[in-house]
């Protein structure tokens, strides 16, 4: 990334981690004990498990801000918003800025509603604790006895006001403002999402509901085809495989894998996906078929594509013996072939 | 004359471990991992920290020595290996080969591809042997000094690894590693904490009380940017790679001792200091031969003391990033914080207690190292011109198989669904950190670390009984202390300006320029 680019980059980074940080900082005060009894036992203030994440978070936020700062120094804030010191109405949002004020402001409210829930929950939790004391008037109610216990509270609330008061500021045209370059590399991106893609399906969607053997021969089929074979159709068939496949086993987990009813329908899936893949192999052999080059590349992602877990699932699943993630149709089928053998 | 009666004694021992290790089963797990690494180290987009993780999760089942055997002989291999596509190339296959390159792939055009190979296993052998004799030598003499180390120290120990990564590893703005280092260790914070077994971040989810494993971070941190980098840029496989014989160049390595010994030493220090890894050794030492060569005109041209110091710098590495990984349980390198993950399955706990819980553990390890070497030098002179046919598979092709590995090896440790959505999402957000210049390996460390200064803190506190000033005001608190402070104030701008115009003041200008070539 180019310098510019970067402190562009730095910009957002910036504000995403003040807030994260706040947030944390704000669960971190809210939900864990202090001084108060915690398990039955009266605590003491260095031993309370907030201290860590809380000079973590202190540090996090000090240089965020400071990366924040330096971002706006080198006019690393020209994507979000524009400002010049001392001349009036000269602040306006641009539609990034007022995205990520709007996710500011729906962020600080959910932290004042989450914080208020948290010290109500406190102070049930301190009560029912003090059940258990010897003497229940030494009971501390996690110390938000302490004037300090709403510091918390009152940055998120400063934070809400302050956004509200962006947003309502900086809401102008913005078209006048100075243009910055656009992101690079379409393709770059694409890429990237592709995989992002590929790997999110395999391991949110697929390792859980659909056989290991099945779900990995997908995902590798998917994989070289994207990136190995030069058509573009090809690439497509093997990525929208993959997305309705996806979508099939989002909607059985959603309906319940009973949907089709029965222990039968357990291998339904595996049954679905595994001939959807070679439905799609077959149409992607075809689409290759006159092209030399292009045939010889299909050949390779199949090899791939089979030659892979054929040899990783036996190895993890029998050799060190690691139960894959979800058994289905063909483990159980090598599962049967090894008792054969034996 | 009792001293040299005591070091033919050690060296017996040590020549006694070596033959011990030595069975059939261990050689060919030897030659193996090895020659897989070299696989590993030479294919672009493949990388040392990716081989060491991948192993880890196959060495679960296999005992202790052959486990150790197979992660010390890819991590040596992989380091070694890169300088192959870096030289036929021009194509690192490792950060820790980018510096070799620029006088390798010369050295290739003119022919000589067989002379910088084999010039570069050499001078690997000889830099991986003395990063061992350097672990040998220093590891006693820090694990005496770290058993003073009380629950003070150990806290600034945990915070100056961070600091000094993070410093260290950034490219653009030195807080973007400190940034990283302290998201590290909030990670290292979810889950039920050790002294009261309250549940931090956990949002009440079963999965997350057991806190975060380190492999799916490793994993995901290493792994998945990788995969995402090397198939985002379009990197092509080798057409054509020919590659005649090779040979040792031990008349080569023989003139160029100086340059070998000041190197190895770099490369020692530099693995030393926690998360600073062989790219950065490689390149410090090829500034330094540069700097102080009689004809650095001819460095980027096919100058065989640069390929030789750098070689030598990235594999002594090694040894010196072992050092504080045994010694203190602070990973010297992402290699090595990958070995440490690798050593806690294996139920030993890299740290000051080591040989008391495991006698004789760093002399076994160095043994391993050494065989390691060997093993490399004699795959690389024997099996160079196989290795090399594997360059023309296309990246395509095999790192939708690495991300397979990935995704089972993640599984394989903890069996829980957890480690995966984890590994994905920390490998997405490592990736989009790297693109913007934010360092890993110090993300990395801070996960690894973050129990240790968590627990140092508090058990300092209740030891004190809540008294802050005890963690200021011992001795060697101070001194860790202060060099956090030098190390953080030598970031801030203006001291950096008044550092430079004194440095000005001192060498009359003359010297900048020679920084900043280092410094690249």
């Amino acid at each position: 990334m180019d310098e510019q680019r970067l402190r562009r980059a730095d910009f957002k980074t910036g504000i995403g981690l003040v807030m994260l940080c706040l947030w944390l900082l704000s669960v971190t005060f809210a939900f864990m004990p202090f001084r108060e009894t915690y398990g039955g036992v009266e605590n003491a203030w260095y031993v309370s498990p907030w201290i860590f994440p809380a000079v973590v978070l202190v540090l996090l936020l000090v240089v965020s801000v400071v990366l924040t700062a330096n971002a706006v120094r080198c006019r690393g804030h020209l994507d979000v918003l524009r400002f010049e010191a001392g001349v009036r109405g000269a602040f306006r949002l641009t539609v990034a800025g007022r995205a990520m004020m709007i996710l500011l402001v729906l962020a600080s409210a959910a932290g004042i509603t989450y914080l208020a829930f948290g010290i109500e929950e406190k102070i049930r939790l301190s009560a029912e604790e003090a059940k258990w004391l010897a003497d229940p008037s030494k009971a501390e109610v996690f110390g938000w006895d302490s004037p300090l216990a709403l510091v918390p509270l009152a940055i998120v609330a400063t934070v809400f006001v302050l956004a509200c008061a962006a947003l309502a500021a900086g809401w102008g045209d913005a078209s006048k403002m100075p243009r910055t370059a656009a992101a690079g590399g379409r393709e770059g991106q694409a890429r990237v999402g592709v995989i992002t893609l590929l790997f999110s399906v395999l391991v949110y969607v697929l390792v859980p509901r659909v056989d290991f053997f099945i779900g990995a021969l997908l995902f590798l089929y998917a994989f070289t085809v994207s990136f190995h074979v030069a058509r573009l159709a090809a690439q497509r068939v093997a990525l929208a495989l993959v997305m309705v496949i996806a979508l099939v086993a989002v909607f059985t987990g959603v309906f319940g894998d009973d949907v089709a009813g029965g222990a039968a329908a357990a291998y339904g899936l595996d049954v679905v996906c595994g001939l959807c893949v070679i439905g799609v192999m077959t149409l992607n052999a075809r689409l290759c078929r006159g092209d030399p080059a292009l045939r010889r590349a299909h050949r390779h992602c199949l090899l791939i594509a089979w030659l892979t877990p054929l040899l990783l699932v036996p190895a993890f699943r029998f050799g060190l013996l690691v139960p894959m993630p979800h058994e289905g149709v063909v483990i159980e089928a090598m599962h049967q072939v090894r008792y054969g053998l034996r | 004359m009792d001293l040299i009666g005591l070091a033919f004694e050690r060296v017996g021992e040590f020549g006694a471990i070596v033959l011990s290790l030595l069975s059939l089963k261990n050689v060919l797990m030897l030659f193996g991992a090895t020659v897989l690494g070299i696989v590993f180290g030479a294919m672009p987009g493949l990388t040392a920290t990716l081989g060491v993780a991948l192993l880890t999760t196959l060495t679960y089942g296999i005992d202790q020595d052959t486990a150790f055997i197979a992660l010390l002989s890819i991590y040596v291999g992989a380091v070694y290996g890169g300088s192959y596509s870096a030289i036929l190339l021009n194509i690192p296959g490792t950060a820790a080969a980018a510096a070799t390159a620029v006088d390798g792939y010369p050295l290739a055009q003119k022919g000589q591809a067989g002379r910088a190979l084999g010039m570069t296993t050499t001078a690997s052998l000889v830099g991986t042997v003395f990063g061992l004799l350097c672990l040998v030598l220093v590891a006693p003499f820090i694990i005496e000094l770290a058993l003073e180390f009380t629950t003070f120290e150990k806290f600034w120990l945990a915070m100056f690894g961070i600091i000094i990564s993070g410093t260290l590893t950034s490219r653009d703005l030195v807080y973007k590693g400190w940034i990283a280092g302290l998201i590290g260790l909030w990670l290292s914070t979810i889950g039920q904490e050790q002294l009261q077994t309250f549940p931090r971040y956990t949002q009440d989810l079963p999965s997350l009380q057991g806190g975060i494993d380190i492999v799916p971070v490793l994993i995901g941190a290493f792994g998945i940017p990788q995969i995402i980098k090397t198939l985002g840029q379009r990197v092509e496989a080798a057409r054509d790679v020919v590659l005649h014989r090779i040979v040792p160049e031990f008349r080569t390595i023989v003139r160029n001792l100086h340059h070998i010994l000041r190197s190895s030493s770099i490369g020692v220090f530099i693995g030393s200091i926690p998360g600073i890894g062989e790219d950065i050794a490689g390149w410090v030492s090829y500034g330094v031969a540069r700097n102080t060569s009689s004809h650095p005109e001819t460095f980027g041209t096919g100058e065989v003391q640069a390929v030789v110091s750098t070689e030598c710098a990235n594999n002594a590495c090694i040894g010196g990033a072992l050092i504080p990984l045994l010694t203190l349980g602070i990973p010297g390198s992402p290699p090595a914080a990958m070995l440490l993950g690798a050593l806690m399955l294996h139920n030993v706990t890299p740290g000051p207690m080591i040989e008391f819980e495991n006698p004789g553990f760093i002399l076994g390890f160095t043994a391993i190292l050494l065989l390691a070497a060997f093993a490399m030098w004699a795959s690389g002179m024997l099996l160079a011109r196989q290795v090399v046919k594997v360059l023309r598979v296309p990246p395509a092709l095999f790192m939708p198989v690495i991300g397979l590995l990935c995704v089972i090896g993640s599984y394989a440790l903890g069996l829980q669904l957890v480690n995966l959505y984890l590994m994905v999402i920390v490998g997405v957000a490592a990736y989009f950190l790297a693109e913007m210049e934010y360092p890993i390996a110090p993300l990395v460390i801070g996960v690894i670390l973050g129990p240790m200064a968590d627990e140092n803190l508090r058990r300092g506190l209740m030891v004190a009984r809540g008294d802050v000033s005890e963690f200021f005001t011992r001795p060697w608190c101070i001194g860790l202390l202060v060099v956090i402070v030098l190390v953080v104030a030598s970031q801030v701008p203006a001291v950096q300006r008044r550092r430079r115009r004194a440095w000005q003041r001192l060498t009359g200008g003359a010297a900048d320029g020679r920084r900043d070539d280092i410094g690249e």
